[in-house]
């Protein structure tokens, strides 16, 4: 097993995933839009509050 | 020390070859009777048309769907992947490859005798078999037989992993095999509730020595298995995803140690989250859903995490590969390798699969979409793309790594897979829809003496959808079929393992010890389900009789 520890195929100058950042954000951005949407359409259908 | 180079033999590569042989035979018939159901809605009866009396029913070519799909072409297609991954990873031989050979035919021997009943309509229960619907014993028997075949090969991993571990006590278990290790344990934490099912209640009941059974206790026994079961078909894509895509795409995993990290969460919160199925379902408290809600929002961490890694991964590959700024990265993966692409779009989809599924899990929203073809709409993305077609382009480099022959037709390879995506983004698109606008799951809607207007249009892209995923899944099993007759490569095809960026070896010693994690995952499941299932058996009225509905 080797005990390398650094990258040695050209990654090494791998940075932080910033564009990884982005993409999850736009995911994030996604989910709030289509499970609000839904929500949204739950609360059409009329909604029954106890008490 | 020199490197253990131990290579798979020709049996041991025939064996896994089996798997997928019965695999790919399972999903060509299953996959047949998908598009069947999708024209149905669209209007195009071919049940009553065509296929009568050879196939009686819309709900026998459900059944046949469901079970051939969801549970043969998955378990078949795992449990040999699996396979490869414990001897690849561990380089070293199964210890009892008997006891392996002996969960295979048990699993060839339960589909046969799953199967029969299902081509004679004795079967038309779904792949759910709720009671009290009643199949023929056979088929009870038949699933039990894959199930516990499954089990059998598992255990033949165990005793291979804990001869390993005594030969190499400080190595970090490599982590193809201790993913395998842990899909493995958590399919067999998840049957357990389908084994109480099917041996206590289904197979006697069946067999007329019960009188009668408890369908609610039994659904809560069902749905034990039923999410997890989602698990076990997702993990082995997400192996796929995490050790070998970055290396496919021209990179390094990001973080062996959050891989590892995700499957333990996936091992601990997989299972104690069935009541989330069981929202409508009269019997179960509100408290207790409200906390298998809880529960199964946990799952959306380690999701996220896996999607996290594996796009960090995927952003090492396109960097390596010349891409630059924050997303020129995406243009640079090798879109054109069909393996790599089926996993890209199966990914791609899986992110709306994912969010159907965080509005399927919340308590409230919920009850918009029960029971409405929104569900099959979801699962679709999940089970029928992020899985399948992760499946599909696993076996696109390995058929040649398991033949020593090259792939089929490599272009049709690369069409088949946009035609997957695209079929399945319209087929799966216009089953939300429709399902949100109130179209029932489960029902052959073109069989209904009228339908609101709204939904024709939604009902043709369904019909349409099938039909594109009928051509690209024939498309697959030409390719699969013409890879056996091709040429012989000259050279052996590599598994595309691939490395992390930091050796696995620095990776924290509390990520490979199994004790913590599966005695949480225990106390978990007791406090999850102990108290209802106490009380549901305790309550349980086992009188409900047989009744056939098709």
């Amino acid at each position: 097993m080797s005990n390398e520890k650094l990258p040695d195929n050209g990654n090494d100058n791998f940075e932080h995933p910033k564009g990884t950042a982005v993409v999850m954000a736009i995911f994030m951005l996604i989910i709030i839009i289509l499970w609000g949407s839904v929500y949204l359409i739950m609360l059409s259908r009329g909604v029954d509050f106890y008490g | 020390m020199t490197a253990n180079t131990y290579q798979l033999t020709a049996k041991e590569k025939r064996f896994i070859g089996l798997h997928f042989i019965f695999a790919i035979a399972s999903i060509s018939i299953g996959g047949l009777f998908g598009p069947f159901q999708a024209m149905e809605h669209a209007g195009w009866d071919f049940y009553t048309k065509f296929l009568n009396p050879i196939f009686h029913s819309y709900y026998e070519g459900l059944t046949l769907h469901g079970v051939l799909n969801a549970l043969i072409w998955t378990t078949f297609f795992i449990t040999g992947f699996l396979t490869f991954l414990m001897i690849y990873g561990l380089k070293r031989p199964l210890r009892y490859f008997w006891l392996n050979q002996i969960g295979w035919w048990m699993m060839v021997v339960g589909l046969v005798t799953a199967a029969i009943p299902i081509l004679l309509n004795e079967a038309s229960v779904l792949y759910t078999f709720y009671p009290p619907m009643k199949a023929h014993w056979a088929f009870y028997v038949g699933v039990t037989l894959v199930v516990v075949g499954s089990w059998i090969e598992g255990w033949g991993f165990y005793l291979t992993y804990m001869k390993w571990r005594k030969e190499n006590p400080k190595t970090r278990t490599p982590l193809i095999a201790f993913m395998a290790l842990i899909t493995m344990v958590m399919w067999q934490i998840a049957t357990l509730g389908a084994a109480a099912e099917l041996l206590v209640d289904l197979i006697p009941w069946s067999l007329g020595l019960r009188a009668g059974l408890d369908p609610q206790l039994d659904r809560t026994y069902f749905w034990w298995t039923g999410h997890p079961l989602v698990y076990f078909w997702l993990l082995p894509a997400y192996i796929s995803w995490y050790a070998f895509l970055p290396r496919q795409a021209g990179g390094k995993l990001f973080s062996d140690s959050l891989a590892r990290f995700s499957f333990w969460l996936f091992l601990l919160l997989s299972v104690p989250v069935g009541f989330h199925h069981q929202y409508v379902d009269p019997g179960v408290p509100s408290g207790w859903k409200m906390v298998h809600s809880l529960l199964t929002y946990s799952v959306f961490f380690p999701s996220m995490i896996t999607a996290f890694t594996v796009v960090a991964s995927l952003e090492n590959a396109g960097r390596a590969n010349g891409g630059k700024g924050l997303l020129g990265w995406i243009a640079k993966l090798p879109w054109n390798d069909p393996s790599v692409l089926a996993q890209l779009l199966a990914g791609i989809l899986y992110f709306f699969g994912g969010i159907g599924g965080i509005i399927n899990a919340s308590y409230n929203v919920n009850l918009v979409i029960h029971n409405t073809s929104w569900v099959p709409g979801h699962f679709h993305l999940t089970v029928s793309t992020a899985v399948t077609l992760t499946f599909m382009g696993i076996l696109y480099w390995m058929v040649p790594y398991l033949t020593g022959k090259k792939l089929w037709c490599k272009k049709c390879a690369v069409i088949q897979v946009w035609l997957w995506f695209i079929g399945m983004t319209i087929f799966s698109n216009a089953m939300h829809v429709v399902g949100l606008l109130g179209a029932p799951r489960r029902t052959p809607l073109g069989q209904a003496p009228y339908i609101p207007e709204e939904w024709a249009g939604h009902l043709f892209r369904v019909g349409l959808g099938g039909i594109i995923l009928l051509i690209s899944l024939y498309l697959f099993v030409a390719v699969m079929v013409g890879s056996l007759f091709t040429k012989k490569l000259e050279e052996e095809v590599e598994p595309p393992v691939a490395e992390s960026l930091l050796d696995p070896q620095t990776t924290p010693r509390w990520l490979d010890h199994w004790a913590p994690w599966l005695i949480g995952a225990t106390i978990l499941l007791i406090i999850a389900y102990g108290p209802q299932l106490i009380y549901q058996i305790g309550t349980a009225q086992f009188t409900s009789p047989g009744f056939r509905v098709w």
